[in-house]
């Protein structure tokens, strides 16, 4: 080994990095004979020496407990974000299928009689002071006699009111019907149920929802067809 | 829920995902003394320091897919981070580098300087250490972190080389440089203090 061989060696056996142990043998022989690499060599364990040093003085060093503190708070208020968020993201969907749901209860509730079925009822109306109803039980109320091309009427043509709150009666304020499915036939004969739904059923109809009352609760009328099925629905206020 | 004191750091990742915080306190603790080492030896500034190390678990906390155990260990993810923040916080403020250079004003060679491959005394390691000290912050800063990494945080040359983004031969020859202007500086010291060469 020359003495630019022993360049490319001499950091690497100072530092006792491992290595080829021929190469650490020709090196060590080769700073043994030679005057300039003897003093080369011992330079490099010298700052080797200084370093383990002060990597030994340096090994307690840690950052305060303050900054550990500060990020046990930042970690919980995250977590606390992260929750929040999750149970947002999971009510919509939720909501939806609660409102389906309802839908569905309300109009197997209503199938379940076997009494005569009601004959000439054309629509019905809500009364005028709906008594509450609670989320699992929708309440069939007695049919009286509303026009029924009024209804008609509501059902296929929306109001071209922009606001989707457009019709006013007895103290309350309602939306026009909206179609629930899709029925070319007109509803000859129908029930209205009142039933009260998450308001975030709101916004799965495509109208504004405050975010900060979709936990509430909202009454709606479900028009049922005579099969029983719903054919549109309009909330109330 | 406990965590189990030996659970390697990807274990502890996914406890922390879940919204465990103690699996957190254990990596924290488990981490950043070398994050805060690293940040004041490349720094010279304990409060930089301090800073930076809470800002690199602070990104741990949001961005934990950032972090990817196939490229390599957690450890070196944290320099990485590490690194990158000082980096930038030390372009903002050149101030935080406040050892200037020393270079031997009479040109003398460390083998001219240094003869002696040990530190003699208590006294003498000290203020060889406290020399050091200086000189590595006095090193250009890619030379530093080649210091800091292999010598202090005794990392190997591949991990150093993942931290840094460049081949382990850039390593290798960065490193090489830095200890040649180290043992130059170190020099230049021994011999202002003892008054003559040896």
């Amino acid at each position: 080994m020359n003495c630019t061989e022993f360049e490319g060696v001499v950091v690497d056996i100072a530092r006792g990095e491992s290595m080829d142990a021929a190469a650490r043998r020709e090196g060590e022989a080769h700073a043994a004979g030679c005057g300039r690499c003897s003093r080369r060599l011992a330079n490099e364990r010298f700052v080797s020496g200084v370093v383990a040093a002060a990597a030994a003085e340096d090994a307690v060093l840690a950052a305060p407990p303050a900054v550990e503190t500060a990020l046990l708070a930042a970690f919980r208020e995250r977590e606390t974000a992260f929750q929040r968020g999750r149970h947002a993201r999971l009510n919509w969907p939720m909501a939806g299928a609660i409102a389906a749901m309802l839908i569905v209860a309300a109009v197997l509730a209503l199938r379940k009689p076997e009494g005569p079925r009601p004959v000439g009822v054309k629509s019905v109306e809500p009364s005028p002071t709906p008594a509450p109803v609670q989320v699992l039980a929708p309440v069939y109320r007695e049919p009286r006699k509303p026009p029924v091309r009024k209804l008609r009427a509501a059902y296929r043509k929306p109001s071209p009111e922009p606001n989707a709150e457009s019709a006013t009666r007895d103290g309350e304020v309602m939306t026009d019907f909206i179609p629930v499915v899709y029925d070319p036939e007109p509803v000859e004969h129908g029930r209205m149920v009142r039933v009260r739904l998450p308001r975030s059923a709101l916004a799965a109809f495509g109208l504004p929802l405050n975010e900060q009352h979709a936990e509430e609760a909202i009454q709606a009328d479900v028009v049922l067809g005579e099969d029983g099925l719903a054919r549109a629905v309009r909330f109330v206020k | 829920m406990q965590v189990p004191t030996n659970l390697a750091d990807d274990g502890l990742l996914r406890l922390i995902a879940s919204g465990n915080e103690q699996a957190f306190t254990a990596l924290y603790r488990r981490r950043q003394g070398a994050v805060y080492r690293f940040a004041l030896h490349m720094s010279g500034s304990p409060s930089l320091a301090e800073e930076v190390t809470q800002e690199v678990f602070l990104m741990l906390l949001r961005d934990r897919s950032g972090y990817d155990p196939a490229r390599g260990p957690l450890a070196s993810y944290l320099y990485g981070v590490a690194r990158n923040l000082l980096l930038r916080r030390m372009a903002e403020d050149r101030s935080h580098i406040q050892i200037g250079e020393e270079a031997d004003e009479e040109g003398r060679t460390p083998e001219q300087l240094i003869a002696h491959s040990e530190v003699e005394s208590d006294l003498a390691r000290n203020q060889a250490v406290r020399s050091l000290r200086r000189a590595i912050l006095a090193l250009p800063a890619g030379y530093r972190e080649a210091v800091v990494l292999c010598d202090l945080h005794e990392v190997s040359y591949a991990e150093a080389a993942r931290v840094l983004g460049c081949a382990v031969g850039t390593v290798r020859s960065r490193l090489h440089r830095a200890r040649a202007l180290l043992a130059q500086r170190l020099a230049a010291k021994r011999s202002r203090s003892s008054g003559c060469l040896v």
